[in-house]
């Protein structure tokens, strides 16, 4: 028989226990929320980022390509589509560079910004000597407007284009993000 | 003598097992020089007495018992440690230390992602100005000063200057300074372009 008032009791007491639950609750609820509230101005800030890099991008691009460009064609098919300079697509005509550094006199490549929904791409057409790599590339995925506007009323002889892009992308289901962007551009080869 | 037991190196603890049972307490003692010390002083006096009396004493106090088989550092003999652990407080401070990092991180996020807007929409401004400024004649080049537009009031207290500087006959230097107010601190941030602008070269 074991006596036991001679044994050492070395657990909690139950008030020990209480308040060491109680305070691991607070504890957990303040974590919680950090936690939840975390989540939300994570969502919020990836919306941000998108439309901010989605509007750099394509501005990015544009100022670049366009800048060094000849002119700004009315229409021109490229891998069989259709492109037509108005409001929200520019065609415009490229010099070419070739491998030994020179430019091709009266040849061109060809540059396309093009908005589809939400999307805007670019598309390159190239001369078969010339440097510039061809391809399509999207610039931008959450396009909410997308406007062109152009110093002539004739586009072909237009030298300067000043494109806004609105982007927008959705957060916590129906908020959005949104984010413009506007830049004159000048035709250098005109 | 209900004291804490001190620890003994593994190594010595070996020696005491065959007729002793040394105890081994908290491995945060063995980093104790005291006790160290001590442990290495116990061995030497353990030797010099093969017949082992029952008791050492170190500082006229009681240090080992046969009777008990317990060790006691004399830091121990007379008081109960309490206090936490190194273990204990490295965690508790890993835990604030954790949370008071998300709350930089998600705050500097924010700040970071209004900087590169802010910087973003400046740019764009600026090249606009110097992009507008190639389309007029060289003769009619505007002159220094202040100016705005639509996108530049966007920026929080968003100001932008123009500044020509004839560098010879003929060609011109034009810098444009956007500034505005900086989302992180009270101070103005401003980013700065610069373009030559010759009497041959623009007016297109």
């Amino acid at each position: 028989m074991t006596n036991h008032k001679s044994i050492k009791q070395n657990g909690f007491t139950i008030i020990e226990i209480v308040i060491v639950v109680f305070l691991f609750a607070i504890l957990l609820m303040g974590l919680l929320s950090i936690f939840e509230w975390q989540q939300k101005v994570y969502s919020v800030e990836m919306a941000e980022i998108a439309v901010t890099n989605s509007a750099r991008s394509t501005l990015g691009a544009m100022n670049s390509m366009l800048a060094q460009g000849v002119a700004i064609i009315p229409s021109r098919t490229i891998g069989g589509q259709l492109y037509t300079t108005g409001g929200s697509t520019i065609v415009a005509s490229l010099p070419v560079i070739t491998s030994s550094d020179e430019v091709l006199p009266d040849q061109y490549d060809y540059v396309v910004f093009h908005r589809d929904g939400q999307n805007l791409f670019q598309i390159i057409e190239t001369h078969a000597s010339s440097v510039r790599p061809a391809g399509s590339k999207l610039l931008s995925d959450n396009v909410h407007s997308f406007s062109l506007s152009y110093n002539s009323g004739d586009i072909a002889s237009s030298n300067r284009i000043t494109a806004t892009i609105t982007n927008r992308a959705l957060y916590h289901g129906d908020k959005f993000a949104e984010f413009s962007l506007s830049q004159t551009i000048l035709l250098r080869n005109y | 003598m209900c004291s804490q037991p001190i620890a003994l190196p593994l190594s010595y603890s070996r020696i005491f097992s065959f007729r002793y049972s040394a105890i081994l307490t908290e491995s945060a003692e063995y980093f104790n020089p005291q006790v160290l010390i001590f442990s290495a002083y116990f061995v030497v006096l353990y030797r010099q007495n093969k017949s082992f009396g029952g008791q050492i004493h170190l500082r006229n106090k009681i240090v080992f018992s046969k009777q008990t088989n317990i060790l006691i550092a004399p830091q121990f003999a007379h008081r109960k440690q309490g206090g936490f652990t190194i273990i204990e407080v490295l965690v508790t401070l890993l835990i604030i230390g954790v949370t008071l990092l998300l709350y930089t991180v998600i705050s500097n996020s924010i700040t970071l992602n209004k900087y590169n807007r802010y910087k973003e929409v400046a740019l764009r401004s600026a090249e606009t100005r110097l992009q507008d400024l190639r389309t007029v004649s060289y003769d009619s080049l505007p002159t220094s000063g202040t100016f705005t537009n639509a996108q530049i009031q966007t920026l929080p207290e968003g100001t932008a200057n123009l500044e020509i500087t004839e560098i010879s006959t003929g060609l011109s230097e034009a810098t444009v300074t956007v500034s505005w107010r900086s989302p992180s601190s009270n101070t103005m941030q401003e980013i700065s372009l610069s373009t030559f602008l010759s009497e041959h070269g623009i007016g297109k």
